[in-house]
């Protein structure tokens, strides 16, 4: 499956997942969820990510990629309120 | 009791814990170890072992080399980081803590850098003004498994979003389960908040922290102290969003000419006037800067995170984690190589619980350990490194402190008409059909305060705005809406984190002058620091009407031995 | 023995001479720095080569790639175990494996603790493997479960079955990959001599091996309205199921076992310790009556269903020896359904006995022979440590926020005495403690025995008591039950009292018990640190003698009358069959 959101993409291989749960354990930001029906994990709510890439880490069976589409939103040094 | 099993599930204890990461763990074991008959539970949001900020650090804890002098590192924090705003004699305890800690962290079994006779083994940083001890990225785990040892209990995936009172005193909290929302009661004889501060979503990256703890106690008549001071400044790579440790005297312009010289010379860390000169080089056009990580600048070469394959500075868990994201940007943008572009990366952190030496709140029955309370304790002495180092020393204050207290107090009693009001308010969202969902207030929250000059560089205008922005989210706030566990946390994670940007952005207001180091309070319109007017502590409380009041709190100065220049004791009124 | 030192990875180690770069590298136990050696066929002290094409390092200095678990260290030795051609060769084996294995990680029952999938982790291995096996259909006609789908031919299997048990009921036919690891006979597992023990499931890497599982039929008489369940949990598992959770080896957890079972909404949650002691004190009374009335001697225990089946197989002409006493298991149950039942005015037929073990065996025990006391069976059904573990997990209960709680009376109490039963020498101690007292009719001073303690294989002692000389042995590991048995055959053993456990360190090292890979039982002793758990629970204990136990006082005296009497016999003992 392909999760895109804004600025992150999720590629997760759901057959190859073997239920370890070890990205839903390491997200700090609660993307993670475990779908019964798949039978897999899915990155339910992706636009929390931060990429830390953690979970890809951690991910036994190396089953999912997460491509960073980008990786600020804005640049602060770029982005200016412009009066005093 | 029959009416909480009816509302809920019921947890009795002891102690609660709320949060699981380093500060909560260390307090738990301390607990345990101070008495072993004691009932501990532990409860986080997320999966105890795995959560929390802890998780996310890897590069070293805060250490002291015997031959460096607690005055020198007081007169150090008290000149640059606090300008004499420091609780003295919480950073003197803090410091005089150190060699303790590490060493109980050590015998609780966690990695840490050592020698072969078991001492710690430590590395410099900041040009050896400060030292750090090399600890493995998953210390929590490590602690996790010492906790389970001794008995303490770990509740996970339950987030705690209210405290429950008796009579002014804290005495419990409630919250839902993070799968299927169900309603968790828990009644203990102390209560310790571990859930670090408010890091508002999406501006602070990594870095986390969700207002809810600061929030609870806030709404028990908790008091918050230093809450204007919270921006954090780096310079990160921009193909990454990740610091480039040790590049503050190695930043360049798009011409090549060393920005750090001509801004901020000679410094062991990332300052406001590199940030502030940063943005002026790309406001006039001279950007992107770049970090040149080929100069041999000490700085640089002390505290890079390669070359450390062997030497317990950094362990390989951490080793795999930055590997990775080297190959995250090789992959995907531009590979990070010898002068990566970089930007600056700001990070509004409310930590401004207000808390005394053994880390009580000012209501009984509530302590806070860890970055919820890392302002509001007043050391104004964090360094990289005491990001873990304060949490660990604060959890073990806590602990002493809380197991003394549990001696002489029994449970309180839960009084079941708060818990059904608390619980009304906690699955309200679930209720409304709007269109306004949490993500919207965190969007808003950016927009307003993620600005240079919002975030670092204040003014009266720029600090009135935000506030006026702030009172329009909080009419959106009763209409956020959820239909899961997950977002139905986030509306109220979006309702804190609003109350938390108010308290900064209320003391910023009131505070007119400038002052402070790594989290500094900058006011353009008040440039200057002021000792005559403003050597006090802001405080934060919630009003008999719901209001925020402010108040201030003398520095006791004349107690103290680091002095401004030239102060003398002001002459009081009357 | 000198120490050499050697550098490997760029750190200093030290090792006594004649240390393999493995076995080097296991005492060291380096954390700051990685040192993985893949293998999968070693398992130290029953396998120790390694056939796998895994296992290899580059020494500097040698052109070709090191065999790890081979080569002796030499002083100033610099080892690389992490290189291109490293990785390279421990890639091209994993792959190779993979092509015979099912990858099937969502549906194992050893997925997140599985040593293959661990080094395809490690190694960054993705691929699918190219489906040229032939798909095998699973094996469940025994209560050891063999899915050769997943088998990699490590041979640890065959080798603790032949060697550390001495029965051979596993064959291996050929070699490599290609080879056939199988049960020695065409029915199966059943077809052969075969006791149960899993230890065979212990030394798999993967999921080929794995025990039968009950725990639906738990849960449906928990969620039988009709049927009144109750559960009994044996010492091991409480030095033990923490392992499951991260606990460090050899925590014991047996407060928070009790309020888990509880959780899980057992009617009554009952302690095997209560049985163990009652199994002494019969069993103690059965001692002394033969070394007394001239019986046959040695004594044999008689708890340890691997090894009854072992001895029904093998010592035919030993079975007189063996106790006629039930495991403490059975007793339990025979005791719930009759005493027990008749106390509380339930119905023998709507109860149902679940017992939690560190074994495999116990799920064929309590289908023997003789094993239905009360007209019912004894016990209906056995889970293992492993299978609670899973319904915990289903049942959604997190074990690590457990508070402490008790067991529940009358048979939730037991003694110090009963709790050791689990450690090899424990049952020997508990019947010395009583036995002891009862020869020498005087109260013990000290309580422990330590010269039948250790995970030593075979361990022996004499002692006097009231001018009688008892000379006993204690046995743990099967091949050694054979040569001690053997022993006594020829006359060549003369002890009055013999312990055997069919699992190498007793129960707590059982083939039910939470399994650890290879390199964690390489560096770590798994019986003596779960014994351990069980000798500390014992010395913090306020009754530490089973025949002490008020709950086996009240017994007796209310019901069973006298050790070794009429309803002892009818309900707590049973017989033997030559197989």
């Amino acid at each position: 499956m392909v999760v895109i959101r804004d600025d992150v993409k999720f590629i997760v291989d759901t057959d190859k997942c073997c239920g370890c749960r070890h990205c839903i354990r390491t997200c700090q930001e609660d993307v993670w969820r475990w779908d019964a029906e798949l039978n897999c994990a899915v990155p339910k709510y992706a636009e929390e990510c931060v990429k830390c890439y953690q979970c890809e880490v951690d991910c036994l069976g190396h089953c999912f990629e997460i491509v960073p589409l980008v990786v600020m939103m804005s640049d602060p040094l770029e982005n200016t309120m412009g009066e005093a | 009791m029959t009416d909480m099993k009816e509302m809920g599930k019921v947890y009795t204890s002891d102690i609660l814990i709320v949060g699981g990461s380093i500060a909560g763990l260390s307090n738990a074991i301390r607990a345990k170890e101070n008495n072993k008959d004691l009932d501990i539970l532990v409860v986080d949001r997320g999966i105890i072992g795995w959560s929390g900020q802890a998780a996310k650090a890897g590069n070293g804890i805060l250490g002291r080399r015997k031959e460096q002098s607690v005055d020198d590192f007081m007169e150090f924090s008290i000149k640059n980081f606090g300008e004499y705003l420091n609780d003295q004699d919480f950073l003197r305890m803090h410091y005089e803590g150190i060699i303790d800690a590490d060493n109980t962290l050590l015998s609780w079994g966690v990695n840490l850098s050592h020698n072969e006779d078991g001492t710690l083994k430590t590395f410099p940083l900041d040009n050896n003004l400060w030292c750090q001890v090399g600890i493995e990225l998953y210390n929590i785990k490590s602690l996790r498994k010492k906790a389970l040892e001794l008995g303490v209990r770990l509740l996970s995936c339950v987030q705690i979003f209210e405290l429950l009172t008796d009579n002014g005193r804290v005495i419990g909290a409630v919250g839902f389960d993070t799968d299927h929302m169900k309603f968790h009661i828990f009644n203990a004889k102390a209560v310790a908040l571990a859930t670090n501060g408010a890091d508002f979503k999406k501006m602070g990256g990594m870095f986390m922290g969700y207002g809810n703890g600061l929030a609870a106690a806030y709404r028990v008549g908790a008091h918050m102290r230093n809450a204007e001071f919270s921006t954090e400044v780096d310079v990160v790579s921009k193909a990454t969003y990740t610091p480039v440790y040790g590049c503050c005297n190695v930043v360049h312009n798009a011409l090549g000419e060393n920005i750090s010289e001509k801004y901020a010379p000679n410094r062991v860390e990332v300052s406001p006037e590199l940030v502030l000169g940063m943005y002026k080089e790309v406001q006039e056009g001279r950007g992107p800067c770049y970090a040149d990580l080929t100069i041999p600048d000490p700085i640089l070469m002390e505290i890079g995170a390669t070359g450390h394959e062997n030497d317990m500075r950094i362990w390989p868990d951490k080793h795999r984690w930055v590997e990775r994201m080297h190959e995250k940007a090789a992959k995907y943008g531009v590979p990070l190589g010898d002068k990566p572009e970089v930007t600056v990366r700001m990070n509004l952190q409310a930590e401004c619980l207000y808390v005394d030496k053994e880390q009580k709140t000012t209501i009984e029955g509530l302590w806070g350990s860890g970055k919820i309370s890392g302002m509001g304790c007043a050391y104004i002495g964090f360094v990289r490194g005491d990001g873990l180092g304060y949490a660990l020393q604060s959890g073990i204050r806590a602990a002493d402190s809380m197991s003394e207290y549990v001696k002489t107090h029994d449970l309180g009693t839960i009084d079941p008409a708060q818990v059904a009001a608390l619980k009304e308010k906690i699955y309200a969202p679930l209720n409304r059909n709007t269109n306004h969902y949490p993500a919207e207030i965190f969007s808003q929250i950016e927009d307003c305060a993620f600005h240079i000059d919002v975030m670092l560089a204040k003014s009266e205008k720029r600090i009135k705005r935000v506030l006026a922005q702030i009172e329009e989210m909080k009419k959106i706030v009763p209409l956020l809406t959820a239909n899961d566990p997950h977002t139905l946390a986030k509306c109220h994670e979006a309702a804190d984190s609003l109350l938390c940007l108010e308290f900064i952005f209320q003391a910023a207001l009131m505070r007119k002058e400038s002052r402070g180091g790594r989290y500094r309070h900058l006011r353009v319109d008040f440039p200057e620091r002021d000792d005559v007017n403003w050597l006090n502590w802001i405080v934060i409380k919630q009003g008999e009407n719901g209001e925020m009041e402010l108040f201030t709190e003398d520095v006791p100065m004349e107690r103290y031995k680091f002095q401004p220049e030239g102060w003398t004791p002001r002459k009081k009124a009357e | 023995m000198k120490n050499i030192q050697l550098i490997v990875n760029g750190v200093e180690l030290s090792a006594p001479e004649g240390s393999t770069i493995l076995q080097a590298i296991q005492l060291n136990d380096v954390k700051h720095v990685e040192m993985l050696v893949p293998t999968l066929h070693y398992l130290k002290g029953v396998q120790e080569d390694e056939n796998s094409g895994l296992g290899y390092v580059e020494v500097v200095g040698r052109e070709d790639l090191v065999p790890a678990w081979s080569e002796p260290i030499a002083p100033g030795m610099v080892v690389k175990t992490d290189t291109p051609a490293t990785r390279e060769k421990a890639a091209k084996s994993l792959e190779a494996i993979l092509a015979v294995h099912d990858h099937d990680c969502a549906n194992c029952v050893r997925t997140d603790n599985c040593e293959l999938q661990h080094l395809l982790f490690e190694y960054k291995i993705t691929s699918e493997g190219d489906g040229r096996r032939k798909i095998e259909e699973i094996d469940d006609r025994s209560v050891i479960v063999r899915d050769y789908n997943k088998c990699i031919r490590c041979g640890r299997c065959a080798a603790v079955c032949g060697e550390i048990q001495g029965i051979g009921a596993i064959a291996i036919t050929g070699e490599g990959l290609d080879a056939n690891v199988g049960p020695a006979s065409p029915e199966g597992l059943a077809g052969t001599k075969c006791v149960n023990c899993g230890q065979c499931i212990a030394a798999c890497p993967v999921g080929a091996l794995y025990e039968q599982d009950n725990t639906e039929a738990v849960f449906a008489a928990l969620n039988d309205p009709e049927k009144f369940v109750v559960v009994e949990a044996a010492p091991s598992v409480r030095a033990s199921l923490g392992e499951i959770y991260g606990f460090p080896l050899g925590v014991d957890v047996e407060g928070r076992l009790a309020a888990a079972l509880r959780c899980l909404g057992f009617d009554k949650v009952f302690d095997t310790t209560f049985a163990a002691d009652l199994t002494i004190v019969e069993e103690a009374n059965e001692f002394l009556d033969r070394i007394n009335h001239g019986g046959t001697l040695p004594l044999m225990t008689s708890c340890c269903p691997g090894w009854v089946k072992f001895c029904e197989h093998e010592f035919h002409d030993l079975l007189p020896n063996l106790s006629t006493c039930k495991s403490p298991q059975q007793m339990f149950g025979a005791i719930a359904k009759s005493y027990y039942a008749e106390k509380m005015g339930l119905s023998k037929e709507d109860i149902v006995v679940v017992s939690v073990m560190p074994c495999t065996a116990k799920k064929f025990e309590i289908h023997r022979e003789n094993e239905c006391g009360a007209g019912v069976p004894d016990v209906d059904i056995s889970i293992t440590t492993r299978e609670l573990a899973r319904m915990l997990k289903k049942a959604e209960i997190q074990f690590e926020a457990m508070p402490a709680e008790s067991f529940d009376h009358p048979l939730g109490l037991g003694t110090g005495a009963g709790i050791i039963f689990g450690a090899t020498g424990g049952v020997m101690e508990a019947a010395l403690r009583t036995a002891a007292e009862k020869l020498t009719g005087e109260t013990l001073e000290k309580l422990e025995f330590c010269d039948v303690r250790g995970v030593e294989g075979v361990k022996e002692a004499t002692y006097e008591l009231n001018g009688t000389t008892i000379k006993v042995a204690v046995v743990s590991g099967l091949a050694n039950a054979r040569a001690l048995m053997e022993k006594v055959q020829s006359g060549e053993a003369n002890y009055h009292f013999i312990e055997v456990m069919a699992c190498p360190g007793g129960c707590v090292n059982g083939g039910g018990q939470p399994i650890q890979s290879a390199d964690i039982k390489a560096k770590n002793d798994l019986a003596a640190l779960r014994g351990d758990a069980l000798y500390k629970n014992d010395a913090n204990k306020g009754i530490r003698k089973s025949h002490e136990n008020p709950a086996i006082i009240e017994l007796y005296d209310t019901y069973l009358t006298a050790p070794g009497g009429e309803r002892s016999h009818e309900l707590l003992h049973t017989t033997y069959t030559k197989r």
